[in-house]
């Protein structure tokens, strides 16, 4: 029993994995472009970026996976048939607001003397930004986004939510076969997932350590 | 020769920099004495373009500056923070220190005869020259972290001479230091003296008695070559 039960979870943790991946895919490169729309010296599209931040920030990651499956049905007439995609467009735009943020903090806490160093020296913005300023973002976003990772991983058991066969949704199946632990066994799985990712950003802060 | 010609700056009206003029000639040093707000610090972030004046001119030269808290980029050793910048501008070190030139040029020249495959434009042999000229040459590998006040100085100072200024310009350079580290830098302005123009805004007037060619105090955004000072 408790191989077919571990099977069963596992065919439903690559789903876990699917979203966790390809969120961070989407998501990590999503963040940087929101946070210079966000920092953008043009009024209008620093207010339209730092709405879109406000509006995803402020409502529940469920209720936009249900945004995301229904809301084009309804208003376009093209429903969403393919729930995985569904659930990676929410995860991807809800996590880059996230991220968003935190490239901001980090940017903004770069002393100014860093750019000014890098301008004397005859260097133009973008290769300060890229050479110089970059590595300091991610050293500086580094523990923040560790602790993003981690709450993400246990995030994608929402995209059951929307009928997305994650883990979470095996274990309820059994449950209502009146086997209730494989429930918390499944919890199992998601520790030793955000253990690999303590151990990732402790080796990733050595590797940053200067900066 | 560095000229500058009615240099002002303002912000709503009030004069930080009060139509300075002055003149320098190669090798010469400029101290500037003066308050905390005297517009010291925003004339030398005019000279090296980080202000733009209101008006007034700058000619004869180009300029390098020593921050006052160093700025060294942390993610790089002594030695990868005076590469930096002559790597992405691909400046060309080979002829640098012989009679033709004494400043970096521009390289048009991949992979001339001669030239090192590590090191084809010579910028690492240039830098360590330089870091072993401010006596750290056995600290090019290590970070800013692991550097003292006075190290990471001399490091900001080193990374400054590498693109070869014609005025290098010191930020307040002994008042993060303590006094036997303030010692031995005023001894490295003073090596630097002999080949370098230089403009040092201090507070301490004993760095000012030991290497100023020239004396000036700010006040109120004005400079004054005629004030005595003690």
């Amino acid at each position: 029993m408790l191989v077919k039960v571990t099977l069963e979870l596992l065919a439903g943790f690559r789903y876990n994995l699917i979203v966790f991946f390809a969120t961070l895919v989407f998501a990590i490169p999503l963040g940087m472009v929101i946070t210079f729309g966000e920092m953008s010296p043009i009024r209008p599209i620093r207010a339209f970026f730092r709405l879109a931040v406000w509006l995803i920030r402020g409502m529940p990651l469920m209720l936009q996976l249900f945004i995301v499956l229904y809301v084009p049905g309804l208003v376009f007439g093209m429903p969403f048939r393919q729930r995985l995609t569904a659930a990676l467009i929410a995860f991807s735009v809800n996590y880059a607001a996230y991220f968003a943020e935190i490239y901001r903090g980090a940017i903004e806490s770069i002393p100014p003397g860093q750019w000014e160093a890098g301008k004397v020296l005859g260097l133009s913005r973008s290769k300060v930004f890229f050479h110089i300023i970059l590595f300091q973002v991610v050293r500086r976003s580094l523990p923040a986004l560790g602790n993003e990772f981690i709450t993400l991983v246990k995030d994608t058991s929402l995209a059951r939510v929307i009928a997305v066969p994650e883990m979470l949704m095996k274990a309820t199946e059994f449950t209502m076969k009146g086997l209730i632990w494989p429930l918390f066994y499944s919890g199992l799985f998601y520790l030793v997932a955000t253990a690999a990712l303590e151990v990732l950003f402790k080796r990733l802060e050595r590797r940053f350590a200067h900066g | 020769m560095l000229e500058v010609k009615d240099l002002c700056k303002s912000f709503k009206n009030i004069y930080a920099v009060d139509h300075v003029n002055f003149t320098l000639d190669r090798g010469e040093t400029l101290v500037i004495i003066g308050q905390s707000g005297s517009g010291k610090t925003t004339l030398l972030r005019m000279l090296n373009g980080l202000e733009t004046p209101t008006s007034g001119e700058i000619s004869g030269g180009t300029f390098g500056l020593v921050f006052q808290d160093f700025n060294l980029f942390p993610q790089y050793t002594a030695l990868g923070n005076l590469m930096l910048a002559p790597r992405l501008l691909r400046r060309d070190y080979r002829k640098v220190g012989t009679s033709e030139t004494s400043s970096p040029a521009v390289s048009s020249d991949r992979n001339s005869p001669g030239s090192s495959r590590t090191d084809p434009l010579g910028i690492e042999a240039y830098a360590r020259q330089l870091l072993e000229k401010v006596g750290l040459g056995a600290k090019a590998d290590d970070y800013p972290d692991e550097l003292s006040g006075g190290q990471k100085q001399r490091v900001a100072i080193a990374r400054a001479l590498m693109l070869g200024p014609d005025v290098l310009c010191f930020d307040e350079p002994t008042s993060a230091l303590d006094p036997q580290t303030t010692s031995e830098m005023v001894e490295i302005l003073r090596q630097l003296k002999k080949e370098q123009a230089m403009i040092i805004v201090t507070h301490n007037m004993d760095v000012c008695a030991e290497l100023a060619d020239k004396k000036a105090v700010m006040q109120d955004g004005r400079l004054s070559f005629d004030t005595i000072i003690a």
